[in-house]
């Protein structure tokens, strides 16, 4: 890999985060509604202040001024206001920690139980153990993220008393159902992926060759056929991390966590154009980056890849 | 991301029904002797803002009622406004001035006292246009508010000129016309005081702000997780029984979740969970009469709705009882063009209210007829709201015969300025309602009903029903109300609108508390009232 490749692939994040802007900013510009004249529900605001407030926010302006004025901004690191005056840069910081601990615990459950099952369901192939590992997977993509939150809610907060259900007043606990709820789907997901690409590598001759040699089942497995099923791997796994981090819409707004992507409900839903715009530049970002990382750990992994 | 929409749909359809109503309780009959002490928590939604004079929706307010002692609270039976940080309130004979004392020696939590410059500082700031305050339009009732807000440019002065201060507990307000129901309004936030420190820092005096109430906050306003309130130990007036208030933001239905799993020690109980709130929660739930009336908003600038029996037709068809007992979308069917806890308001006084298809019939025959398809407006992804507007579209071409259609309008556009209601483009009734800012009947009539009325989207116009208006405007309080309700009359004649229910203000708690009770006239909890069980008296021996 050269350094001409990396900078190559940083400079690249530049007009992807301009389109982001750009595309994010349009949408939120073109829904329809007056987000100002909802500020006091259906009752009328006093003319100067509802005048006022779109002036301030360049409201007034078509939308390409609109756009220049955000993206000045950006440039002094601006990121803007919401309606009610906060900063979104406030806000950011704010929200970031939560969704952050969410996608760790999230990514967690992923790795360890969606790795656990590809391998058991492999080696106990066509077997009764392998048989209820699909049904379980498939019953856990299939649940809807809404469904699966509600039941974990309802079994360990309202039943047993045992987790807490809402808000992150309760620390790591906080985090467990939440995680659960996130890493359950995707673990599930990652196992079907994993479990026939270690299947194939297992088919590999190396791998005979390595049984026939007396090598122990559990080293062969592990070293030779996991080490080889990586790559495809270690890519869904980082798209999945981006995806968690781009803030969980559903599971943060039911277990009712002030991260970002209860932050991006409320940007829509009070049609709050930098507060979107900020939260989805740095979906973006993140994205961008952890597709890199993943990038340069695959040429780690396997030598053959090479990026020029 | 998958799924966002939906969620983003739910969240919507919660958001609009928060804003039209909020929480109370009461039945909490005898002040007990109850013990000081303890802490609770109570559900609420993330304010827009902690000023009074910047904030316009339920979940400030609840904050507010803990944190300021407002000029006048309303009386518990008739609704009238009586005095509370105001000492007293006098009109002149004219009708034009107000000279309001306010009791002494009351202090802000920063220590500071309350005096009548900390309200006349606090309603200049917001009466002047460039603040952009939200509450602004509360202050165009008094003198010199044009100059503070002029159509173009900017204000020369940054005083109402109606305004006078006459020492440190006296003031005097002059309005440009004589308003009957001004001392109504004052109980509202809109008209609360703030401190010298307000004016140094209005951004960070958001985040913690100090009022003069029963309750200070205790730290800063976490963001989208909790308001921690504390008792205010220099309180002049009755201190409040909790020693700390968690007011708890949620989103969505997580409360409720959140109070069944035994984590929320009060909550409030929307129409969705009020079935299950009856059957599982029936020792402590707590239901009262809202501040809020839902109705059907007619188009009278549309040729179908011009004649009055036609529109009584439409009311007298509807079985609302029936409708609400199988879609919750309302609780109580409407009976007047106001719900119960306003000064004025009569039960029984809309006789085109009640349940009648031979009437109906009559009347639309009278009127002509319904010529055409009725189309019934509402806003979309509310599939409750959808289910209880089809029961009517139901019940109008059973009962009478008409032609319907449903139609849905996204929730961005439905109250937009630029929307179908502003712009007089609906083709037919729509879902509406209307939210109280103080308990008297003239706020349910002029706004909506007057020709001058920020809210009068129907178009109505009846002189007769103005100068009535008017003249209750100009007359004592006391007067007022009985030539209000003879504009109400002329309404219930004329059904400008079809009032369909109220929604109530309902709470559930937990045993770790007692003595659960709604601000009179207002759909808020009383924070200071609520007892914590079994609270040691040894924290009582600060106040």
């Amino acid at each position: 890999m050269s350094k001409r490749y990396l900078i190559r692939r940083l400079l690249l994040v530049v007009p992807v985060l301009l389109g982001t802007i750009l595309i994010v900013f349009a949408l939120v510009f073109l829904t329809p509604g007056d987000p100002v004249a909802r500020l006091a529900g259906n009752k009328p605001l006093a003319p100067s202040t509802y005048n006022e407030i779109r002036t301030r926010y360049h409201l007034d302006q078509p939308f390409v001024v609109q756009y220049f004025y955000y993206l000045d901004g950006l440039a002094h690191g601006d990121l803007g206001a919401t309606f009610t005056g906060r900063d979104v840069t406030d806000i950011l910081k704010e929200r970031f920690p939560v969704t952050l601990k969410l996608t760790l615990g999230a990514f967690a459950i992923e790795v360890v139980l969606g790795l656990l099952l590809a391998v058991v369901a492999a080696v106990k192939r066509r077997t009764l153990l392998d048989s209820a590992i699909l049904v379980f997977t498939l019953f856990m993509i299939t649940v809807p993220v809404i469904v699966l939150g509600f039941v974990l809610q309802y079994v360990f907060g309202v039943k047993l008393h045992w987790l807490p259900v809402a808000g992150i007043r309760d620390g790591p606990s906080s985090y467990i159902l939440p995680s659960l709820t996130l890493g359950l789907g995707l673990a599930a997901s990652l196992g079907r992926l994993a479990r026939s690409n270690v299947l194939d590598n297992m088919a590999g001759e190396h791998i005979r060759a390595a049984i026939a040699r007396g090598l122990p089942r559990r080293r062969v497995v592990g070293r030779h056929v996991l080490k080889n099923s990586l790559v495809p791997i270690v890519t869904i796994l980082g798209l999945d991390f981006a995806y968690l981090m781009g803030g969980a819409v559903i599971t943060e707004t039911i277990f009712n966590l002030p991260g970002l992507g209860y932050s991006l409900i409320t940007g829509i839903k009070t049609q709050n154009g930098p507060l979107v715009v900020g939260l989805v530049t740095l979906s973006a970002i993140i994205f961008v980056f952890t597709n890199l990382f993943v990038d340069l750990l695959c040429a780690r992994i396997d030598p053959r890849i090479s990026y020029e | 991301m998958r799924g966002s929409l939906r969620v983003l749909a739910v969240g919507l359809s919660l958001a609009f029904v928060a804003a039209a109503c909020s929480s109370n309780s009461s039945g909490g009959a005898s002040e007990s002797p109850g013990q000081q002490g303890g802490t609770y928590s109570f559900y609420n939604g993330e304010p827009n803002h902690l000023i009074p004079q910047n904030d316009y929706e339920s979940a400030g307010t609840q904050a507010f009622q803990g944190l300021w002692t407002r000029l006048v609270d309303f009386d518990p039976t008739t609704y009238k406004p009586v005095p509370a940080q105001a000492d007293s309130i006098t009109q002149s004979s004219d009708g034009l001035t107000y000279d309001i004392t306010i009791k002494s020696g009351w202090t802000f939590h920063d220590g500071t006292p309350v005096t009548a410059q900390s309200y006349v500082d606090a309603w200049n700031y917001a009466a002047y246009g460039p603040n952009a305050y939200i509450l602004n339009f509360f202050f165009d009732k008094i003198e010199g508010y044009d100059a503070l807000n002029p159509s173009s440019g900017t204000p020369k002065t940054k005083e109402l000129s109606g305004l006078k201060v006459n020492g440190d507990n006296e003031f005097t307000v002059t309005l440009t016309h004589p308003f009957s129901q001004f001392e109504y309004t004052l109980g509202f936030d809109a008209f609360d005081p703030l401190p010298k420190a307000f004016f140094d820092d209005p951004k960070g005096f958001d985040e913690q702000p100090i009022g003069d109430g029963p309750y200070m906050m205790d730290g800063k306003w976490q963001h989208d997780q909790t308001i921690n309130l504390q008792r205010y130990p220099d309180y002049a007036g009755t201190p409040g029984f909790a020693d700390k208030v968690e007011l708890r933001i949620y989103q969505g239905d997580a409360a409720w979740l959140d109070f069944q799993a035994g984590n929320l020690d009060v909550t409030l109980v929307g129409s969705d969970h009020l079935t299950e709130a009856r059957k599982s929660y029936s020792d402590t739930l707590s239901e009262e009469p809202g501040a809020s009336l839902l109705y059907l908003n007619l188009p009278l600038y549309q040729p179908q709705y011009q004649n009055k029996e036609v529109r009584q037709a439409l009311s007298l068809a509807i079985d609302r009882q029936a409708v609400m007992n199988a879609i919750l979308v309302a609780e109580t069917p409407a009976d007047d063009f106001m719900p119960p806890p306003v000064t004025g308001y009569r039960q029984g006084a809309c006789q085109y209210c009640q349940f009648n298809v031979d009437l109906a019939k009559q009347k639309l025959q009278e009127g002509g007829g319904f010529n055409g398809t009725l189309t019934l407006n509402f806003y979309a992804d509310d599939t409750t709201l959808e289910q209880a507007m089809e029961a009517v579209a139901n019940q109008w071409h059973d009962n009478l015969g008409i032609t319907t259609k449903l139609n849905a309008i996204p929730q961005n556009t439905y109250f937009s300025g630029s929307g179908p209601i502003y712009t007089k483009k609906m083709t037919g009734p729509w879902w509406d309602g209307w939210t109280e800012d103080y308990p008297s009947i003239q706020d349910f009539l002029e706004p909506i009903y007057g020709a001058n009325g920020g809210y009068n989207t129907s178009g109505y116009l009846n002189k007769t029903f103005d100068q009535t208006l008017d003249t209750g405007n100009q007359q004592s309080l006391e007067a007022s109300i009985p030539t209000y309700q003879q504009a109400d009359d002329m309404i219930l004649e004329d059904m400008p609108a079809i009032p369909w229910g109220t929604i109530g203000f309902n709470t559930v708690h937990d045993d770790n508390v007692t003595n659960v009770v709604k601000v009179p006239g207002l759909d808020e909890l009383d924070l200071s009232k609520v007892q914590v069980v079994g609270a040691s008296g040894a924290s009582a021996a600060a106040s």
